[in-house]
């Protein structure tokens, strides 16, 4: 019989082995990461990451982030901007996690009157900017057009902050969640007259591509009363990913009231990377004259580049299709034939 | 009592066994597939989003490394089953050592500057945390393609020049529209700082100056051309003149024997900086050698140092040749290389057909398709 007295001191020793090479054998698991938000209800977001955890490791405030409130903890750092700290990564990264993870009202409310005293050194305007990108949410998206709205970003790299900071609003995987809640804040910003942000608000619009995105594109190029307005919606159009805006397209390209109206439509749908935005064009083309034999050759060769699969539907179907045009058929079959040989 | 003094023995014994044992299960599941795509100058993993939600890329699918719940994202295979992983560049762009710009000019965003504020060294760097997060969350084994665009491209070729570990993991390598010699918009930058520092002292709207001209320039380019900017450190050493450029083609044979791949277009006119209204993949709707609030002509004569502007053919930012790895002194490895025309510089990772046959192709190479 062992005595268990006597040799308890080895009984000790194989779980302390043990214990050490189970956690060897775990050293490759998942890095775990601590957020610091608080708990509290789910708001919309459409949060990135903060940064490396290089910067959360730079803790710049005496006392720990985590026991000021939201609004303290951007005091603080107004308070260290003010005083010419730039690098206050820890209280940065705090913030932008509350933020993330609660409403923050009021804290956004002194971030606006901030602004507002026009007193912010410029590196801090462009931090405090980029730090709305950063959260991402419909409050911080709603503050940071209130800033472009009101006129208080003058200095032009404060402004290029700004218009970085909008494009952060873009959704990253439009298929996983196309962020709708925020269309309808950069919707209403579409209204601003600070011309040098429409670019940057069309973009992000046709990102998140609601419906109505689309009818306030249509509408601007319908109107077509103001140049600069038109280039930036004729741009964000190719920026257009969701595949139930293709009738509404297909539609507009077909009976067009105007060439903008047609050009802008065709290319949306060439662009969109969908099959089927790519066959409504396709369809198109089988009723197009041949005065459109130079667009749909342009067309049908940037929807096969953003749309892979096209290529093998065009394979399919092309021999066996009849078109009002011999020429434009022969554009396509030209097209298809280039690509065709990229190996 | 002999089994109780053995009883050392046979607990090294056991830790032998557990560790082997172990190994054996670890070794079992074939390696995790990854395809880590780096973005540019003034970019960010967004650059890649009609790649990644493509069906004939990623099926919607691609995880950010630099994710605070990276260890915890659902992560989700595409058809060939090779996962999507992506990064923004930037986390170390205000570090206190982050090299400044024109004017002194720092990174005051949170998140980072793209890694405009960075060297290629330090993008390695970055590239090299990024690959320990995927290790750790996908197996010690995991087999990564880096695919990078313009500067990604250098990013991933500083880190695997270097000598991080985790370089082991890399199986293959595809650039598309990288700089591996340089452009020469990148001159720009030193033709400022040795011309017309500081900003401040042409930023009259009555001086009309070839300094005030290249500031105006340098500010409206910006809006025009997606944020580039030209007062960022990274715009130098993406200079065709840059030193950095220079030391990392002098350490081309510190290349490990991977497989490789690189994209170029050709067809475009040097200085195209944005497409057509209706197509901004091609043609030459931003010309800054004819658009208005162009830089003035000693600014242009620094950008074209002696060189015809019909020589510096290819996709509008970078000259055909210096986008191929092949064109480097001491290039010694087999390369797969697809040539194109007629696109600009900034739609390169917008060409889902060129780059999803070249991941496929890379896949093959690679075993991971049959």
């Amino acid at each position: 019989m062992i005595n268990l007295k006597k040799y308890w001191g080895w009984l000790v020793l194989v779980f302390t082995l043990g214990a050490l090479v189970l956690a060897f054998n775990e050293w490759d698991g998942p890095l775990v990461i601590q957020n610091s938000g608080q708990a509290s209800a789910p708001v919309a977001t459409n949060a990135k990451p903060a940064s490396l955890e290089t910067h959360s490791k730079v803790l710049q405030t005496k006392k720990n982030p985590n026991q000021l409130s939201t609004e303290e903890l951007l005091q603080n750092l107004i308070n260290g901007y003010r005083h010419g700290n730039k690098y206050q990564f820890g209280l940065e990264n705090t913030l932008i996690e509350r933020l993330r993870n609660e409403e923050g009202g009021a804290t956004y409310k002194v971030l606006l009157a901030q602004f507002r005293q026009g007193t912010l050194p410029i590196y801090a305007q462009n931090i405090l900017l980029s730090l709305l990108g950063q959260v991402g949410t419909y409050q911080a998206a709603e503050t940071l057009m209130s800033l472009v709205n009101e006129n208080l970003l003058q200095d032009n790299a404060v402004k290029l902050s700004a218009i970085q900071a909008i494009g952060k609003f873009a959704p990253e995987l439009w298929h996983e969640n196309p962020h709708t809640e925020l269309a309808p804040v950069f919707e209403a910003a579409w209204q601003t007259q600070n011309a040098a942000f429409w670019p940057a608000i069309a973009k992000v619009m046709a990102s998140i591509s609601t419906p109505a995105t689309l009818d306030i594109f249509l509408a601007t190029l319908n109107d077509n009363s103001n140049p600069q307005r038109i280039a930036a919606v004729n741009k964000a159009m190719t920026s257009l990913v969701n595949p139930a805006l293709v009738p509404k397209l297909a539609d507009t390209l077909a009976n067009a009231t105007s060439p903008a109206l047609q050009m802008a439509s065709g290319a949306a749908l060439a662009h969109m990377g969908e099959l089927m935005a790519a066959t409504a064009l396709f369809d198109w083309s089988t009723q197009a004259d041949a005065t459109k034999t130079n667009l749909v050759s342009q067309w049908i060769d940037t929807a096969v580049n953003t749309t892979p699969e096209f290529v093998g539907y065009l394979e399919a179907n092309l021999a066996g299709q009849k078109f009002a045009a011999p020429e434009i058929k022969q554009t396509i079959i030209d097209v298809l034939a280039t690509v065709q040989h990229l190996d | 009592m002999n089994l109780l003094k053995s009883l050392p023995y046979l607990v090294f014994s056991l830790v032998l066994i557990n560790f082997g044992f172990t190994h054996t299960a670890n070794a079992a599941p074939k390696p995790a597939k990854v395809v880590l795509l780096l973005h540019g100058l003034a970019a960010d993993m967004g650059t890649w989003n009609k790649l990644v939600n493509n069906s004939a890329g990623f099926d919607g699918h691609c995880a950010n490394t630099g994710d605070v719940k990276f260890a915890k994202l659902k992560l989700t295979r595409n058809t060939e089953g090779v996962y999507c992983m992506r990064l923004n560049f930037g986390g170390l762009d205000r570090i206190p050592s982050a090299p400044k710009g024109l004017d002194a000019a720092t990174c005051n965003s949170s998140g980072g500057c793209s890694g405009d504020y960075s060297t290629f060294d330090t993008l390695g760097r970055e590239i090299s945390i990024a690959i320990r997060r995927i290790k750790n969350r996908l197996g010690a084994n995991t087999q990564i393609v880096l695919l990078g665009h313009s500067r990604g491209g250098l990013a991933a070729r500083a880190f695997l020049q270097s000598t991080y570990p985790v370089k082991r993991n890399v199986a293959g390598f595809i650039s598309t529209g990288t700089p591996h010699a340089g452009s020469p918009l990148g001159r720009y930058y030193a033709y400022m700082r040795n011309n017309c520092l500081p900003e401040s002292k042409y930023d009259s709207i009555f001086d009309f100056g070839h300094c005030a001209q290249d500031w105006r320039f340098t500010n409206t380019v910006v809006d025009e051309i997606g944020g580039l900017y030209l007062k960022t450190p990274s715009v130098n050493f993406l200079s065709d003149a840059s030193a950095s450029i220079k030391l990392m083609n002098v350490h081309i044979n510190k290349l490990p024997a991977i497989k490789f791949t690189q994209l170029s277009y050709n067809n475009t006119q040097f200085g195209c900086l944005g497409g057509d209204i209706f197509n901004p993949d091609r043609g030459c709707g931003y010309n800054i050698f004819s658009t208005f609030g162009k830089p003035s002509s000693q600014g242009l004569n620094a950008v074209l140092n002696g060189r015809q502007r019909s020589a510096l053919i290819g996709d509008g930012i970078v000259p055909i040749a210096s986008q191929k790895m092949t064109s480097i002194k001491g290039w010694k490895y087999p390369i797969k290389s697809y040539a194109r025309a007629n696109r600009i510089h900034t739609s390169e990772p917008d060409q889902t057909l060129d780059l999803s046959r070249a991941l496929t192709n890379m896949y093959k190479r690679l075993g991971w398709i049959a």
